[in-house]
């Protein structure tokens, strides 16, 4: 009997992007299985570095027995193709952030995303199989219709994903500044607003700081330009948006940061914050979303702040050492206990109606 | 404010270390929450002019800590003194620029909306006219 192909299905494929990565992780873990296994995509969406990486969607050619994985993030030509593939078919759910936070922003990518969570729904009855990200992930799927999925975290590799960019590093360092982190793509969802009003306020209690926001602010402009002009209202300096980061560059970044933050009111699962985990940075993050589902047990999760609390806190986390001793190691279980996950054996077992014995 | 350190609910803490209020609303915080683009545009235009303009007033100038600090922050203060008439007469011509582009672009923006709502007044009467037939 012909084994059978474990492909994937994308809406596009990028650096730096957790859905991406997750991606080239399984198919990794198929190929390692004797599968054939392959990335496809629309080509528009792929980042230049990856183009040797993935194949266009007009090259699929999976047949019944073969197994087709859906990554659903939003609408994308991916989602037509999988309706009428003839294999096994599992959506797995990452979230589309709802629409509400891009209106007055980017009305048309708000449409989007409202027909994105408009579809899901059926597209989940439609396959055999649903998995999700988080618990989090699968109640939003139900609430919006669609079936009781099946969570599957997103998977973490135990190797260091890249060497530190050192240059930037040495240009950077500067130890008489408490650095605070923030690392995503620049999207209203991520409440960077937040962030912003929280520093400033941190800023005239402590004056030797400084702000990196890393992130691609090509996903939503006109947000992009608000927060720019608030950072100019709130008349504060050493707030850097760094746009887009390298594996290397975001090395750096975390090795020089004292205190990670995430603002995010609306996260599928929020892999940053396990990042900043693993590098070992105290994590401050909204209690919302996946989020909490990443963190467990460790970091810092807060709720209904104003910036005046927000700061306080961070204070609090960037110069209490009894405190920052304990979260590092809470942190340090947390992150011991993802890694040690036995993410095949899972796998095998969320495959094995699909599989050969 | 609700605060989990480590899995433990601790938010009796963080209300001992409540600090005061923040002041009056930013310029910038209009644009969140305006609903759709056409009201974030005109909320941006008009933001426009003055924000446009380059800030002549004298700034703090930033100081590292210790005395290495204090001695370079003097220094850049002193500097600043000599730099400043040649930066001003600069600056005072690039706020005329500015100001001569942000008057265009909100006439040019003006304009377009005056032509597309005659044209919109146009599209009306002749579906109209055609509906009438």
């Amino acid at each position: 009997m012909k084994a059978p192909r474990l492909d994937q299905l994308l809406a596009g494929y990028a650096d730096g992007d957790a859905i991406s990565r997750q991606a080239a992780i399984l198919r990794d873990i198929f190929r390692r299985w004797g599968f054939v296994s392959e990335i496809f995509t629309d080509l528009a969406h792929v980042s230049p570095t990856l183009r040797h990486d993935c194949r266009p969607f007009g090259d699929y050619a999976g047949g019944a027995g073969d197994v087709a994985l859906y990554h659903f993030g939003t609408t994308s030509p991916a989602a037509a193709l999988f309706e009428r593939v003839a294999a096994h078919k599992i959506l797995i759910y990452h979230n589309v952030t709802p629409p509400e936070f891009f209106r007055g922003y980017d009305d048309a990518l708000a449409a989007h995303l409202a027909a994105a969570r408009a579809a899901v729904a059926q597209l989940a009855h439609s396959s055999a199989a649903v998995w999700a990200d988080s618990r989090f992930d699968a109640d939003d799927l139900v609430a919006l219709g669609g079936p009781r999925a099946q969570v599957f975290p997103l998977m973490f590799t135990p190797e260091a994903e890249a060497a530190p960019n050192a240059a930037l590093q040495a240009s950077l360092a500067a130890p008489a500044l408490t650095t605070f982190l923030c690392v995503g793509r620049i999207a209203p969802n991520k409440c960077v607003e937040d962030l912003l009003e929280a520093f400033a306020c941190y800023r005239r209690r402590q004056p030797y700081c400084r702000l990196f926001i890393i992130g691609s602010e090509r996903s939503c402009p006109r947000y992009f330009t608000m927060l720019k002009l608030l950072a100019a209202d709130l008349a504060t300096p050493n707030i850097c948006f760094t746009g887009f980061a390298s594996a290397g560059d975001l090395e750096a970044y975390y090795r020089l940061a004292d205190v990670f933050l995430s603002c995010s009111a609306h996260e599928g699962f929020g892999a940053p914050v396990v990042e900043a985990m693993r590098h070992g940075v105290p994590v401050i993050a909204r209690n919302a979303g996946g989020t909490t589902e990443a963190l467990g047990n460790a970091g810092v999760m807060y709720a209904d702040a104003t910036p005046a609390e927000l700061a306080a806190l961070m204070e609090r986390v960037a110069s209490d050492q009894n405190l920052r001793a304990d979260i590092l190691a809470a942190q340090q279980r947390r992150v011991g206990e993802i890694l040690a996950r036995p993410v095949e054996q899972e796998l095998r077992a969320l495959l094995a109606a699909f599989l050969p014995a | 404010m609700k605060l989990i350190i480590n899995g433990s609910d601790r938010s009796g803490e963080a209300a001992a270390a409540q600090p005061a209020a923040g002041g009056a609303p930013l310029a910038a915080q209009r644009l969140q929450s305006t609903g759709d683009e056409a009201a974030f545009h005109e909320e941006l235009l008009r933001q426009l002019p003055a924000r446009s303009v380059v800030q002549l007033e004298p700034f703090a100038v930033p100081r590292s800590p210790g005395q290495v600090g204090g001695l370079l922050a003097a220094f850049k203060t002193r500097v600043w003194r000599f730099l400043r008439f040649q930066h001003e007469h600069v600056t005072t011509q690039q706020n005329n620029i500015n100001q001569l582009l942000a008057a265009t672009l909100e006439s040019q923006h003006r304009a377009h909306q005056h032509e597309c709502a005659a044209l919109r007044r146009r599209i009306e009467e002749l579906e109209r006219k055609l509906d009438a037939r």
